[in-house]
C-alpha cells in the first residue's frame, strides 16, 4: 500500500461520498475510477440515456445498452467492479431547484457536465455548501481540469456570467477524440482521491490545461476575484 | 511579445488584450488569459497594455463533457 495513502487513507476513501454530475463522456471513467478505488458512495446524476454515438467514448456502455438510461446502466457496470460501493442513481436534469438538496448528502462535487449552465449551477452551490469542485471540461482535443470552490476561488472567479444561450458550439455538436474524456476524467478522479486522503498538491485554485493533439501543457493560478457575484463581495 | 508560445508579429506600443483577442479573431465567448504567468480577468481586457517582450496565453473555457 501507498504510504501516502496506507490504511487511515483507505479507510477516508470507504467513508466518503461523491456525486458525479454528468454520466456522459467524462463521468464514466470519474465514476470506474472511484469505484476502483474503493469510493464508500457515488452519486450519479443524469437523466439521459446511452445513444450510440456515445459509445466512442464513454466506457461504461456498451451496444446492447443504447436507448437506456445511463445511471442505471453504469450502476450495474460499476457494481459489477466493486460490489461494496454503493450507487446511488438520480435520474433527472441539474436545476437550481435541486441542487443544493442534491449536493447537501455528498462531500465532493464532481464537475462532469456538457454545458455552462450546469457548471455555474455547480460553482454556485459548491460555494454555497462550501464544498469542493472538482472541474473538467473537454472539446476535440483540449481538455481542463482545475479544483474550486470550498473556500477557493469559484468558476465565477475565472469568468463572471456563462455564456449566452447559442453563444458557444457544444462539444457533442463538434466532436470529441475518443481517448481525451479518458485522460482528462482520470485527472478529475485522482484529484479527488488526493482530496479525501489529504495527500500531495492539489489543483485547489489552479486551472490545467492539456493540448492532447500537441501534447502540450499549461496550468495558471485562479485568484479569488474580489467582486465575484458567488464567492466574494460582489460589484 | 509572445502569444501562446509563439512570436506575435503584431505588437505596438499601446496593444492591450482587448486588442488581441480582436486583431487574432478569437470568437470564443469565454476565455482565460495570462500574462507571464498571472491570471487577467476579463473586465481587464481593455485595460492591460501589453509589453514588447510579454508573454500572453489565452485559452478557451471549455464546457463539455
Amino acid at each position: 500500500m501507498l504510504p501516502q495513502v496506507d490504511a487511515a487513507g483507505q479507510e477516508k476513501i470507504k467513508n466518503s461520498k461523491v456525486l458525479i454530475v454528468g454520466a456522459g463522456g467524462l463521468g464514466c471513467p470519474v465514476a470506474m475510477e472511484l469505484c476502483c478505488a474503493g469510493v464508500g458512495t457515488i452519486g450519479l446524476i443524469d437523466f439521459d440515456v446511452v445513444d450510440i454515438s456515445n459509445l466512442q467514448r464513454q466506457l461504461l456502455y456498451t451496444e446492447q445498452d443504447v436507448g437506456k438510461s445511463k445511471v442505471y446502466v453504469a450502476k450495474q457496470r460499476l457494481n459489477e467492479m466493486n460490489s461494496d460501493v454503493d450507487v446511488i442513481c438520480i435520474e433527472d436534469r441539474l436545476d437550481e431547484s435541486n441542487a443544493t438538496e442534491i449536493f447537501e448528502k455528498f462531500d465532493i462535487i464532481v464537475d462532469a457536465t456538457d454545458n455552462f449552465d450546469a457548471r455555474y449551477i455547480i460553482s454556485d452551490t459548491c460555494v454555497k455548501l462550501n464544498k469542493p469542485h472538482v472541474y473538467g471540461a473537454i472539446y476535440e482535443f483540449y481538455g481542463q481540469v482545475a479544483v474550486l470552490g470550498g473556500n477557493g476561488p469559484c468558476l465565477r472567479c475565472l469568468n463572471p456570467q456563462p455564456p449566452e444561450k447559442g453563444e458557444i458550439i457544444e462539444a457533442k455538436d463538434v466532436g470529441v477524440f475518443g481517448a481525451i474524456p479518458g485522460v482528462i476524467g482520470s485527472l478529475q478522479a485522482c484529484e479527488v482521491l488526493k482530496l479525501i486522503i489529504g495527500a500531495g498538491t492539489t489543483l485547489k485554485g489552479r486551472m490545467i490545461f492539456i493540448d492532447m493533439l500537441n501534447m502540450a501543457f499549461d496550468e495558471v493560478e485562479i485568484p479569488k476575484y474580489p467582486k465575484c457575484t458567488s464567492c466574494g463581495k460582489g460589484e | 511579445m509572445m502569444l501562446n508560445d509563439r512570436p506575435y508579429p503584431d505588437w505596438h506600443k499601446g496593444l492591450t488584450i482587448q486588442g488581441v483577442i480582436e486583431h487574432m479573431n478569437f470568437t470564443w465567448p469565454k476565455l482565460v488569459t495570462k500574462v507571464n504567468g498571472q491570471l487577467v480577468w476579463p473586465e481587464d481586457y481593455d485595460k492591460v497594455v501589453l509589453q514588447e517582450n510579454d508573454d500572453l496565453k489565452i485559452h478557451h473555457l471549455l464546457a463539455g463533457g
